[in-house]
């Protein structure tokens, strides 16, 4: 089995090392990195260039909707799944934001959140196929 | 502004205070002139008295003309210039270069220090003493060692008056720019009293945000990933959801931006003219356009309370209405009363006397790069008209202004209200 490969970002030290543990613990993903801040999320993500960046929207220095607009312009080829307290309301926004895949609700379960992770990446391998054949 | 019935431009201008003692003093003028001269040893012109009539409807009128149209209608320089002649003429009329009145002039240059600045007072006494050769034309022709030291002792007299006159004039101008800027830091000062607790209330939901909420929420998670939950584990669970409803729940009334995203304006405003309406026997009419909401609630609302206590409180009125709409670029509040409206000076006093709810509403207006203006009604009332862009910053969230991602740390930081 393939793995998803992905970089994850967030300023908060406890909601990260959640996200690392069940990343760790779930064999279908594979950790490139971790940043604490939108700038050195975006630097990570340009050096590591994982299938699938996973990041918090409300970050110091860039936000995550700009580090997918980042990448998104560098053509770096990332498919970004933006993690969001927000209300459903602002998620939409968000989710409307360019270079952005998916929005989840940070309250979601670790497990629905990898689930995501892992159905992007493979969205992401798929398309990628297609490209090549 | 458009849509007026009739306005008086600024209802709170200090130089009609200044205008009205000068309007005094020039009135007094003329029958002192001709009392001097019908006392005095010289000989009166046989027009004297027709002239001293003439002279007294001419700066009655004068006067009346400047406080009707604010000033607005005549250059000041041009009033001076009939001043002069006027002056000269009745001089003329009643002794010339000996008149008795001649000593009325001198006091010119001293009126003039309070409505013109200190060169134009200096010009002044230059045209009053070419007046005086004109005046003493006659005499001076004449000839005479005693015609000419009258002369000169007078034009040394207007002299000394014109100098005099001129460091009134830059006294009092220093004294103007300093109340200006005394007033000027007032308003700062109004406008961050009002932000103080907006911005710590946006604090505390950001500590909130950026702390204890990750806390629960990674908590949460936690007692998700147990295998084989027990009673305990599923209640504690059950207990940290609702933490976290409550957490946002407060996070929502305690942000300022996200309070005003989830108010509702025009009930807020009915709400509002309700009580005030009740208290103080007014009726409100109000319309709020739907684009109107959610562009500055926050502001708006502030400063419809602020104008509809001020009428509840002081106009007296039977009907307020109060329109809060958009035209083009700009979102406009209109408040308007029928009631006794504005007396010439009284914001001004207001915030002399320590009143800084309207000059913080304006100060605040001022900072989206808005504004915010009182007019006085001709036949009573008050309308007030704030005017604030539709600028990037003041757009409702769901214009779209937060989708547009930004490569600027913090700006999108800014208009992201409710991102929790």
């Amino acid at each position: 089995m393939r793995t998803v490969s992905v970089v994850t970002a967030d300023d908060h030290p406890v909601y990260r090392a959640g996200i690392r543990r069940a990343i760790e613990l779930d064999a279908r993903i594979e950790l490139l990195g971790e940043a604490a801040d939108g700038t050195a999320a975006l630097e990570l993500l340009i050096g590591a260039r994982p299938q699938v960046a996973l990041l918090d929207h409300d970050m110091p220095g860039l936000t995550g909707t700009a580090v997918a607009a980042e990448l998104l312009r560098r053509g770096a080829g990332v498919a970004v799944v933006i993690l969001t307290a927000a209300p459903d309301d602002a998620r939409e926004v968000l989710a409307r934001a360019p270079g952005v895949v998916a929005v989840l609700s940070k309250s979601l379960s670790r497990r629905a959140i990898c689930d995501v992770v892992v159905a992007t990446g493979e969205g992401a391998m798929e398309a990628e196929g297609a490209v090549d054949a | 502004m458009k849509g007026f019935r009739a306005h008086r431009p600024d209802a709170d201008q200090l130089w009609l205070g200044d205008a009205r003692g000068v309007a005094l003093v020039r009135i007094a003028t003329v029958p002192a002139l001709w009392m001097i001269g019908r006392l005095g040893y010289t000989d009166t012109h046989a027009l004297f008295d027709l002239a001293a009539v003439i002279a007294l409807v001419y700066v009655v009128g004068s006067a009346e003309w400047a406080l009707r149209a604010d000033g607005h209608g005549v250059r000041d320089s041009v009033v001076a210039g009939l001043d002069i002649t006027m002056l000269a003429s009745l001089l003329s009329l009643s002794g010339g270069l000996d008149a008795r009145g001649r000593h009325v002039v001198l006091v010119l240059p001293l009126v003039a220090a309070f409505v013109f600045g200190a060169r134009d007072v200096i010009a002044l006494g230059l045209l009053t003493g070419v007046a005086y050769v004109a005046v003493s034309a006659d005499a001076l022709v004449a000839g005479g060692d005693a015609t000419w030291r009258t002369f000169a002792s007078f034009w040394v007299a207007i002299g000394w008056a014109t100098l005099a006159g001129a460091l009134i004039a830059r006294t009092r101008s220093r004294r103007d720019e300093r109340i200006t800027a005394l007033v000027e830091d007032r308003l700062r000062m109004a406008g961050e009293l009002v932000t103080v607790p907006e911005r710590e209330r946006a604090q505390l939901s950001e500590a909130l945000h950026d702390d204890a909420l990750q806390l629960f929420v990674a908590a949460g998670q936690d007692l998700e990933d147990v295998d084989v939950p027990d009673e305990a584990v599923r209640r504690a669970a059950a207990n940290l959801r609702a933490g976290i409803a409550s957490t946002r729940a407060l996070m929502r009334g305690a942000h300022p931006q996200a309070r005003a995203a989830s108010l509702d304006l025009e009930g807020e405003i009915l709400d509002l003219a309700g009580r005030l309406g009740n208290r103080s026997r007014f009726v409100t009419l109000v319309e709020v356009e739907a684009p109107a909401v959610g562009v500055a609630d926050d502001l708006v609302l502030l400063t419809v309370r602020e104008l509809l206590s001020n009428a509840a409180r002081h106009a007296g009125a039977s009907t307020v209405t109060v329109r809060v709409t958009v035209d083009a670029d700009d979102l406009v509040v209109d408040v308007q009363d029928d009631g006794v409206g504005l007396p010439p000076g009284r914001l001004k006093q207001s915030l002399r006397d320590g009143h800084l709810g309207l000059a913080g509403c304006r100060e605040r207006a001022r900072r989206r790069g808005g504004e915010l203006h009182l007019v006085a009604l001709l036949g009573g009332g008050t309308h007030a008209r704030m005017v604030v862009p539709l600028a990037a910053g003041n757009r409702p969230p769901h214009d779209g202004a937060e989708a547009a991602p930004s490569p600027s740390p913090g700006l999108d930081d800014a208009s992201a209200p409710t991102t929790a």
